[in-house]
C-alpha cells in the first residue's frame, strides 16, 4: 500500500513539475515573439467586419506597399470600438455601418477630417456617387470613404416566373402590378387539413419600413429634423399597404411562416428561403449575390424595386474613417486609397458584396459583365437605381436606436393583429414626438 | 491579546494579495462608475456634472396632457423583462439539486453521464441559441411536431381525447397544487421568521383545500378547459413570435440548461462534503431517505443553496444579453429585451455613459435590496460548524 | 451516499439516460455540422439536418460539385487563423489565470471563513457588492487604469485583473464554512500555525470545491472574448474565442469551420473536467481524528 501511495505521489509530483515547465517555456516563447520585429514595416489596424473579401484585399494592398502591414480586425463591436478609443488605443481604419453613427462620432471629433489630404494623396472622393454623400460628409467635412454600396433591388427567381407563365419585370415598374404578379406565386398545399405556405410570392421583412414610408411620398421626419411624420397620410397609405400585403393578401410570409420554410430567422433568413426557392421575389441588396451564386441550380435576375407614385429606392453603404486619434495617418490615408483604387474597386465589383462605390467607366464596365458569371446580365440595374437611391432618414435629435426600437415595438403589435396599421403609425408618431421633445428640452443632448 | 494579534495579521496575510487586485482593479473602476452616473459624459468629450439627472430620467415621471407618463418610456417594460426572466430560479436550483443527488450516487458509470450533463456548459453559446431557436420553431420545430403528433394521435375519437384531457387535468391540477403549497410553506417560514406562528397543520388543510378547489374549478369549467387543451395539442403556439409565450420559453431554456453545468457541479462538490458519519448516525436514529435528506444533507449543503441563490439573483438581473442579442432580436414587441442589453446599447451605442452608469447603478441597488434580504433571512437557515 | 435497491437504480439510469440524450443533442449538432459541406448545414424544407449527406475520405467530385472529404473543416479552420497560436496563449492565460486566482481566492476565502478579523463580514459583503454592477460600464475605467500601466496588448493585462474574483472567493468561503471543526480544532491544540491549517487541513478537504473553482475559472479564462478583444491590438496577442470569430462575416457566417473551430477548442475543456471527475469521488474522510 505504501509502495502505491509513494508512487502516486512521485506521480502527481513528476506530473506538476513537467507541467509548470512547460507553461513557463510556452510563456517564455509567447512573449518573446509577441511583437516581431518588423524592421521598416509599419502595422496599421483596420477595423473591419472579417468577409472572405478582406485577406485579398489587404494582399494586393501589401503586394504594391511593401513597407506597410495591414492587420485584419474582426472584432467592431461598438463596446470594443468606444473602449479603446476612449482609451486613447484606436484603430487606424475603422468601418461605420449606419450614418446616424457616422454624424455621432463626427459630432464629437472623433473622425479626422480629410479635406486636408485629399489634394496631396489624390484621394477621388469627387468621383464617389452623389447619393453617398450621407456617408462621405458631416457639416462640410469629409469624415469617411465608403468603398462600396448597394441600392437595394428586386431579387427573382427566373424559373418560377417561367413555370407560372408570368412575364418577367420591367425596370419601373410599380407595387400594384408587383402585388399581382406575387399573387399568383403564392403557392400552398394542404397537410392534415391545414394550409401551409409551400412558395410565398415577396419576401419583405418585419422592419423594411423604408419603401413604404416612402411609397407615396412620405417621410419619416419633417427636413429639420424636428417631428416626425409618420402619421401623414402619405405614410399612413404606404403602411397599409404593407400592412396588406401579409395580413389580407397573404403573399409575403409571417415571421413563423418564414421561418418554417427556413430555419435562420433573422440571420439571412430571406437568403435562405430565395436560395431554397421557398420565395419568388426578395428585395435586398447585391451582397446577396455572394449566396446565391453558390446555388448553381437558381436561375435569378434582379430588377429594380417596385413604386409608388415616385421611384425610390434604399441605400446601403458603410464608410471608413480615421480617427483622429491616429498614430499612422499617412499609412492609414494611402490604405484608405488603395481601397478607393482601380485594382480594390475591380474586386469589389467582382467579388459580389456590393456595388463599387466609385463612379468610374472602367470599373462600371468590369461590373456591368463578370465572365465567371454570365447569368448576372441586369448589373447594369445596379447603377441605374443609385439615381434613385436614397440614404435612411435620422433626425438629429432622437438617437437611431430609440427609433428602432419604438417601430419594432409598434409594428410587431400591428403583424401580431393587435393594432391596425393607422393606430401603429399614430402611436410611433406620439412615441417619437415624445423622446424628441424631451432630448430638444434637456440642454446636454445637444452637445 | 496576542493571539487576537496574531490572527488578524495572519487575516491579513491571507487577504493581501486577493485585496490588491481587488482594489486596482475592482474597487476603483466601481467607485468611478458611480461618479460617471451623475455626469453627463459622452466619452469624447470631459464629462461634466448633472447631479440626479440621470437618475430623474430614468426612474421618474412627468405631466404629459394630464396623465403620468415615465420619463424613460423603454426602462420599465425591460426591467419587467428581466424579472419575469427570473422567475425560473427556484425551479432551476431545486432541478439542478435534484441532479446532482442522482449524479452523487454509487453508480456505474456515472462520470460518463456528468460529463454529458456538463457538455451544454462547454458548448459553444450561439450554437446552442442556433438550437433552441429551431426546436421552438412554430411550425418545424421538434417541440410543436412532438405535441401535435400527439394531438392527432389522441384527439382523433373521443374514446382516447376525453381520458387524456382528464390525465392532463390531473398534472395540471397536482403541479398547481403543488406550487400553492410550495408557496404557502414559504409563507409560513417567512411568518415563522417574523415570530409570527402558524398553527400546526395549518399548512396542510389550506394546501389541500386549495388543491380541492383548484379541482373543482377545473371540473366546472370542465368544457372550457377541454377546449383550452385540445386546442393547445392541435395547434401549439408560436413560442418565440408571440409576446404571451416569449419569455416562458426562455426560462424553459433556461432551466434545462441549468440542469447540468454549473449549479450542478456546485451541489455536486457540496455533497461530496458532506460527512457519510452524519448519514449513519442518521440511520442509526432510524431516518427514512426523506427525513435523512431534510435533516443532514439540505442543512449541510444550505452555504452552497445561499451561493447559488445569491449568484442566480446577481447574474440574473444582469443577464440576457446573448440571448436578446442573437436569438430573438429583443423579442416580439420588445418583450425579450432586458436591463442589461438596454445598457450596452446606452452606453456603446448611444455613446451616453452616465446614463448607461445610471442603469448600471439601479441594477446594483435592486441586487442589493434582493441579496441583503436574502441575507438576513438565510442568515439563520445556513448552518455553519 | 446511500445503497440502493436494484429497482431504484434501474429508474435512475432511465431517468438519467433520458437527460442525457437532450444533453447531448448540441454536442452533436456541432459534431454533425462540422463534417458537413457548407451548403448542407440547413435543410431546405426548413430545420436542422443532424446527417451529412457525404463522409468522405478524400476530396472527390460527385455531380459536378467539389465535395470535401468528412475532416476537411478542421485542417481548414486551422489554417484559416493561426489556430496554434491561438491555442497557445489561451492555454497560456488560461492555466496562468487559473492558478493564480484559485490561489488567490482560496486564501481570502480562509480570511473571510475562518478568521476573525475587524471589519470581515462588512468588508466581505463589499467583495458581494462588487459583483453587483454589470461589467459594462467598469470596462472603460479598468482599460484606461491598464493604460497608464502601459499593459495593453500584453499577456499581463489579460491575466491579471482576472486573478481576483469575488465569484471565487465567495464559493469557496462558503465550501470552507461548511466544513467540519474538529480536524482544525485538533491542529490549533497540537501548535500548527495558520498557514499550516490552511495547507495541510483547508486544503485537502475542500478538493471538490477546488476542483470545481479550477474547471470554472479555467472555463472563463477560455471563453472569454469581450475583455481579450478589447485589450489586445495585434494578432500574436489574441485568444482563441477572438480567433473564431474570424468565421462569422457580416452577411453570412461559416457555420461548418466555425463548428470545427470549436470543436478543437472544447478540448482541452473536455480534458480539465475529466481530468477533475476524480476529486468529486473523494468525500471528507473523517477517520483521520484519533484523539
Amino acid at each position: 500500500m505504501e509502495e502505491e501511495g509513494r508512487l502516486a505521489r512521485a506521480l502527481t509530483i513528476a506530473g506538476i513539475v513537467t507541467g509548470t515547465a512547460l507553461i513557463i517555456l510556452i510563456g517564455v516563447y509567447l512573449v518573446a515573439t509577441a511583437n516581431p520585429r518588423m524592421p521598416g514595416k509599419t502595422v496599421i489596424r483596420w477595423c473591419v467586419d472579417p468577409n472572405p473579401i478582406r485577406k485579398e484585399q489587404i494582399k494586393l494592398f501589401e503586394k504594391t506597399h511593401p513597407s506597410i502591414r495591414v492587420i485584419n480586425d474582426p472584432g467592431a463591436e461598438a463596446q470594443r470600438l468606444l473602449t479603446q478609443l476612449a482609451g486613447d488605443v484606436p484603430p487606424d481604419v475603422m468601418a461605420i455601418y449606419d450614418p446616424q453613427s457616422i454624424s455621432l462620432f463626427a459630432k464629437n471629433g472623433v473622425l479626422l477630417d480629410l479635406r486636408p489630404y485629399v489634394e496631396k494623396y489624390k484621394l477621388p472622393v469627387d468621383r464617389l456617387y452623389p447619393s453617398l454623400k450621407p456617408y462621405i460628409y458631416y457639416q462640410g467635412k469629409i469624415v469617411g470613404i465608403p468603398e462600396n454600396c448597394g441600392p437595394y433591388v428586386l431579387f427573382y427567381n427566373r424559373k418560377i416566373f417561367r413555370e407560372a407563365g408570368v412575364p418577367y419585370p420591367r425596370p419601373g415598374w410599380t407595387w400594384d402590378q408587383c402585388l399581382e404578379v406575387a399573387k399568383k406565386l403564392t403557392k400552398y398545399r394542404m397537410v392534415n387539413g391545414r394550409r401551409v405556405p409551400v412558395r410565398k410570392g415577396l419576401y419583405v421583412g418585419n422592419y423594411d419600413w423604408w419603401f413604404f414610408i416612402w411609397m407615396y411620398g412620405g417621410h419619416l421626419f419633417s427636413p429639420d429634423g424636428k417631428t416626425c411624420t409618420m402619421n401623414t397620410e402619405a405614410v399612413k397609405k404606404g403602411v397599409r399597404f404593407w400592412a396588406d400585403l401579409r395580413l389580407k393578401y397573404h403573399v409575403t410570409p409571417t415571421t413563423s411562416e418564414a421561418q418554417s420554410m427556413a430555419p435562420t430567422g433573422a440571420w439571412g433568413g430571406d437568403a435562405l428561403l430565395f436560395r431554397e426557392s421557398r420565395i419568388a421575389m426578395n428585395i435586398s441588396g447585391r451582397w446577396l449575390a455572394i449566396q446565391y451564386r453558390e446555388q448553381k441550380d437558381l436561375d435569378w435576375d434582379v430588377v429594380s424595386v417596385p413604386h409608388g407614385p415616385n421611384r425610390v429606392t434604399l441605400l446601403a453603404s458603410k464608410c471608413y474613417s480615421i480617427p483622429k486619434t491616429c498614430r499612422h495617418t499617412p499609412e492609414a490615408i494611402t490604405y484608405i486609397k488603395h481601397l478607393l483604387g482601380k485594382e480594390n474597386q475591380l474586386l469589389v465589383a467582382n467579388y459580389g458584396d456590393g456595388m463599387p462605390s466609385l463612379d468610374d467607366p472602367a470599373i462600371t464596365k468590369a461590373f456591368m459583365y463578370n465572365p465567371e458569371y454570365p447569368n448576372e446580365r441586369n448589373n447594369k440595374l445596379h447603377l441605374d437605381e443609385m439615381k434613385y437611391a436614397r440614404v435612411q432618414e435620422f433626425s438629429p435629435y432622437i438617437n437611431n436606436l430609440d427609433v428602432a426600437a419604438i417601430m419594432s415595438m409598434d409594428l410587431d403589435r400591428m403583424w401580431l393583429g393587435e393594432q391596425s396599421p393607422d393606430q401603429a403609425c399614430e402611436v410611433i408618431t406620439s412615441r417619437i414626438n415624445a423622446i424628441i421633445r424631451r432630448n430638444l428640452a434637456n440642454p446636454n443632448f445637444l452637445d | 491579546m496576542r493571539h487576537k494579534q496574531r490572527e488578524t495579521l495572519a487575516a491579513y496575510g491571507f487577504l493581501m494579495p486577493n485585496f490588491l487586485g481587488f482594489m486596482l482593479f475592482t474597487s476603483i473602476p466601481v467607485v468611478l462608475s458611480l461618479i460617471m452616473a451623475f455626469t453627463h459624459w459622452n466619452i469624447f468629450k470631459a464629462p461634466f456634472w448633472v447631479g440626479l439627472e440621470n437618475f430623474t430620467s430614468l426612474l421618474w415621471f412627468h405631466r404629459e396632457s394630464g396623465r403620468l407618463v415615465p420619463n424613460d418610456p423603454f426602462f420599465w417594460q425591460y426591467v419587467y423583462n428581466t424579472v419575469f426572466l427570473m422567475s425560473g430560479i427556484p425551479v432551476g436550483m431545486a432541478g439542478s439539486l435534484i441532479v446532482a443527488l442522482m449524479m452523487n450516487q454509487k453508480l456505474k458509470g456515472i462520470v460518463i453521464f456528468r460529463t454529458i450533463y456538463f457538455l451544454p456548459a462547454v458548448c459553444s453559446g450561439v450554437a446552442l441559441l442556433i438550437l433552441w431557436k429551431y426546436l421552438y420553431n412554430a411550425d418545424i420545430g421538434l417541440i410543436n411536431k412532438m405535441i401535435r403528433l400527439a394531438g392527432e394521435q389522441v384527439y382523433r375519437s373521443k374514446l382516447t381525447a376525453i381520458p387524456f384531457t382528464a390525465v392532463c387535468a390531473l398534472f395540471f391540477g397536482v403541479t398547481a397544487t403543488g406550487a400553492v403549497g410550495a408557496i404557502l410553506s414559504l409563507l409560513q417560514w417567512l411568518a415563522g421568521k417574523m415570530r409570527f406562528t402558524w398553527r400546526e397543520g395549518l399548512l396542510r388543510v389550506l394546501t389541500i383545500a386549495s388543491g380541492a378547489a383548484i379541482f373543482i374549478l377545473i371540473g366546472a369549467f370542465g368544457r372550457g378547459f377541454y377546449s383550452g387543451v385540445s386546442g393547445f395539442f392541435v395547434n401549439p403556439p408560436d413560442w418565440l413570435g408571440t409576446v404571451q409565450w416569449a419569455k416562458p420559453s426562455l426560462i424553459l431554456m433556461g432551466l434545462w440548461g441549468g440542469l447540468g453545468g454549473y449549479n450542478m457541479i456546485l451541489y455536486l462538490a457540496a455533497l461530496q462534503g458532506v460527512p457519510t458519519s452524519y448519514y449513519e448516525a442518521a440511520e442509526i436514529d432510524g431516518a427514512g431517505p426523506w427525513s435523512k435528506f431534510w435533516a443532514v444533507t439540505w442543512p449541510m449543503i444550505s452555504p452552497t443553496t445561499f451561493f447559488i441563490l445569491v449568484m442566480s439573483i446577481i447574474g440574473g438581473f444582469q443577464g440576457g444579453f446573448m440571448v436578446a442579442n442573437v436569438m430573438t432580436g429583443g423579442g416580439p414587441a420588445g418583450s425579450t429585451t432586458t436591463v442589461e442589453y438596454y445598457l450596452y446599447q446606452t452606453a456603446f451605442e448611444k455613446f451616453n455613459m452616465g446614463y448607461a452608469s445610471a442603469i448600471a447603478w439601479f441594477i446594483f441597488a435592486v441586487i442589493l435590496v434582493l441579496t441583503l434580504v436574502t441575507w438576513k433571512l438565510g442568515g439563520r437557515v445556513v448552518t455553519y460548524e | 451516499m446511500s445503497r440502493l435497491r436494484a429497482g431504484a437504480k434501474i429508474a435512475l439510469y432511465l431517468i438519467l439516460s433520458l437527460g442525457a440524450v437532450s444533453m447531448l443533442v448540441p454536442f452533436i449538432w456541432m459534431l454533425s455540422t462540422s463534417v458537413k459541406q457548407p451548403n448542407e448545414v440547413f435543410t431546405s424544407g426548413g430545420g436542422l439536418s443532424f446527417l451529412p449527406a457525404h463522409l468522405l475520405w478524400r476530396d472527390s467530385v460527385i455531380g459536378g460539385e467539389k465535395i470535401r472529404a468528412w475532416w476537411g473543416n478542421y485542417p481548414d479552420a486551422w489554417n484559416e487563423i493561426s489556430f496554434l497560436r491561438l491555442y497557445l496563449s489561451s492555454i497560456f492565460v488560461a492555466v496562468v489565470g487559473t492558478f493564480g486566482q484559485v490561489l488567490t481566492s482560496s486564501m481570502a476565502a480562509y480570511a473571510f471563513a475562518r478568521l476573525t478579523f475587524p471589519g470581515r463580514d462588512r468588508l466581505f459583503f463589499a467583495y458581494l457588492a462588487t459583483m453587483m454592477i454589470p461589467g459594462s460600464v467598469t470596462m472603460i475605467p479598468v482599460f484606461v487604469i491598464m493604460k497608464h500601466l502601459g499593459w495593453i496588448n500584453t499577456y499581463q493585462a489579460l491575466i491579471i485583473p482576472g486573478l481576483f474574483s469575488a465569484y471565487g472567493t465567495f464559493m469557496l468561503r462558503q465550501f470552507f464554512m461548511g466544513l467540519p471543526s474538529e480536524l482544525e480544532d485538533a491542529a490549533k491544540i497540537d501548535g500548527s500555525g495558520y498557514i499550516g491549517i490552511f495547507g495541510r487541513i483547508i486544503l485537502p478537504l475542500s478538493k471538490p470545491a477546488l476542483a470545481t473553482l479550477t474547471t470554472f475559472t479555467f472555463m472563463g479564462f477560455w471563453g472569454s472574448y469581450m475583455w481579450p478583444l478589447v485589450v489586445t491590438i495585434t494578432e500574436q496577442q489574441r485568444t482563441l474565442p477572438i480567433g473564431l470569430r474570424y468565421f462569422v462575416g457580416q452577411h453570412a457566417t461559416n457555420y461548418t469551420q466555425l463548428m470545427a473551430g470549436s470543436m478543437i477548442a472544447l478540448i482541452p475543456v473536455l480534458l480539465l473536467f475529466l481530468f477533475n471527475q476524480r476529486y468529486f469521488v473523494e468525500g471528507i474522510k473523517l477517520s483521520g481524528i484519533k484523539g
